[in-house]
């Protein structure tokens, strides 16, 4: 291979990435041409770890390096509610609030009749599964999916299959954005608010 | 690059790189069109909830002419339907309604009649009372409207024999008892389906819903349908769009 050879390469390579074209990819490139070796090599070196090293925790398929996460392992955590989420940055998202003690259980994606997206199909499968469990039972799912129709249509799938084994099931709020000004929310975003409004306690 | 503003129908939308959306409408005055919204994935974007599927909006986008999509500058909520997008059972209808529309035509092809279906049957979903009857209406009219109106009165075998007791794809209609063996491949159609056939469409999309035929009608009716568009689109996918 000449050196136009390896570099093409590694351009193709870098295409793959979501959201990266060719443009950006050749810029990528050319970077990392130009980057110290070893700064480089750890780039490398973290890719094949990932790849090598990290997997899918066989409970919730949240992110581990064990078999089980360390989410789930957790003797901290409330084993009794279950947040879904449609990925794991989400949920990293949602540990960060530090808000939440339950447990997680991570889709990998929509089931929703738009996407033909089986993806989720096999973790919901899963969570299934966590729910019907009565060795450890849980009393709470809440959906933490999108509040776009993706989100919502797997959310309605999911509540149609596990309503019936009594679990309560919640959907996250959705409305006005902390932070912004209401008078330029949608129709949309001002019914589901409205909706989702609850009692001020003083 | 010229200015575009027309009233539209949200078929689909696709996430577009890191924070974009793929969206493609049905508009009024143009047709079939793909435009890409700039950051309409993130938490704050000026977009709002204006391009979920089945969105009826006001719509204003600039053409670029190297390209064939538009750049999305501005979504205007006329109607949501957000009702179709609070029940498992509309959005599988209405999501199937949006990709026959998606599938059956062709890019930058006015057609306002489709436009005005699409958002009538949006409509009959959120607050009709029959939505597998609805469904079915839908499909009989967009077939008419896209040029694949079937022979459901005489027989399509050119010998101008009355009535059929078979429905062939290849030959787009019914075929008698002595030209059914023209199509190996026809399927047998009741007399009861064959009826509602012919007289929904003699009749509008509207009226249409003053029939109210039987489950099995209906049932048969829709298997039936699905397979004629599937054939005619060439999906490989029996009956899904
Ligand atoms: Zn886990
Ligand atoms: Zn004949």
């Amino acid at each position: 291979m000449d050196h136009k050879g390896v570099f093409e390469a590694l351009i193709e390579q870098l295409m793959q990435l979501p959201g990266v074209g060719r443009k950006t990819a050749e810029r990528f490139a050319f970077f990392i041409l130009k980057m110290p070796s070893e700064s480089a090599k750890k780039i490398a070196t973290a890719i094949i770890d990932t790849k090598e090293k990290l997997f899918f925790c066989r409970v919730c398929n949240n992110m581990t390096e064990e078999e089980t996460c360390r989410i789930c392992q957790s003797s901290a955590r409330d084993h009794q509610k279950i947040l879904v989420v449609e990925e794991a940055n989400t949920l990293a998202a949602i540990e960060k609030s530090g808000e939440y003690k339950g447990l997680y259980h991570v889709l990998h994606g929509t089931c929703s009749p738009l996407t033909d997206h089986e993806g989720g199909n096999a973790a919901v499968k899963g969570l299934i599964e966590r729910v019907r469990n009565e060795s450890n039972p849980i009393l709470e799912v809440i959906l933490a999916t999108s509040p776009n129709i993706d989100g919502e249509a797997t959310a309605l799938y999911i509540t149609r299959l596990i309503k019936p084994f009594g679990v309560k099931v919640t959907r996250i709020a959705c409305g006005v954005p902390a932070g912004s000004d209401i008078e330029y929310a949608d129709e949309v975003t001002l019914v589901k608010s409205l909706e989702g409004r609850r009692e001020v306690y003083s | 690059m010229s200015h575009l503003s027309t009233e539209a129908l949200v078929l689909s939308t696709l996430r577009l790189g890191e924070a974009d959306k793929l969206i493609t409408f049905f508009t009024l005055t143009r047709g079939k069109i793909a435009g890409v919204a700039k950051g309409a994935r993130r938490f704050k974007n000026r977009f709002g909830a204006a391009l979920e599927p089945f969105t009826q909006c006001h719509l204003v986008a600039f053409e670029k002419t190297q390209n064939k999509l538009v750049r999305i500058n501005q979504v205007d909520i006329l109607h949501s339907f957000q009702k179709l997008r609070d029940d498992w059972d509309t959005i599988e209808l209405g999501t199937q309604m949006a990709r026959l529309v998606l599938r059956m035509t062709p890019e930058e092809q006015p057609h306002p009649a489709i436009y005005h279906l699409l958002q009538e049957a949006l409509a009959f979903l959120e607050t009709g009372l029959d939505r597998s009857l609805s469904f079915i209406l839908f499909m009989v009219k967009l077939i008419e409207e896209c040029g694949f109106q079937p022979q459901w009165t005489i027989c399509s075998g050119g010998t101008g024999h009355g009535g059929g007791t078979t429905f062939s794809h290849r030959e787009g209609g019914i075929l008698c008892d002595r030209c059914a063996t023209r199509d190996a491949a026809s399927v047998g159609i009741s007399a009861d389906a064959l009826q509602f056939l012919q007289t929904v469409s003699a009749a509008d999309f509207r009226s249409g819903h003053s029939q109210s035929p039987s489950i099995l009608v209906k049932r048969e009716v829709e298997t039936l349908l699905r397979d004629y568009i599937t054939y005619m689109i060439g999906s490989k996918k029996r009956g899904r769009w």
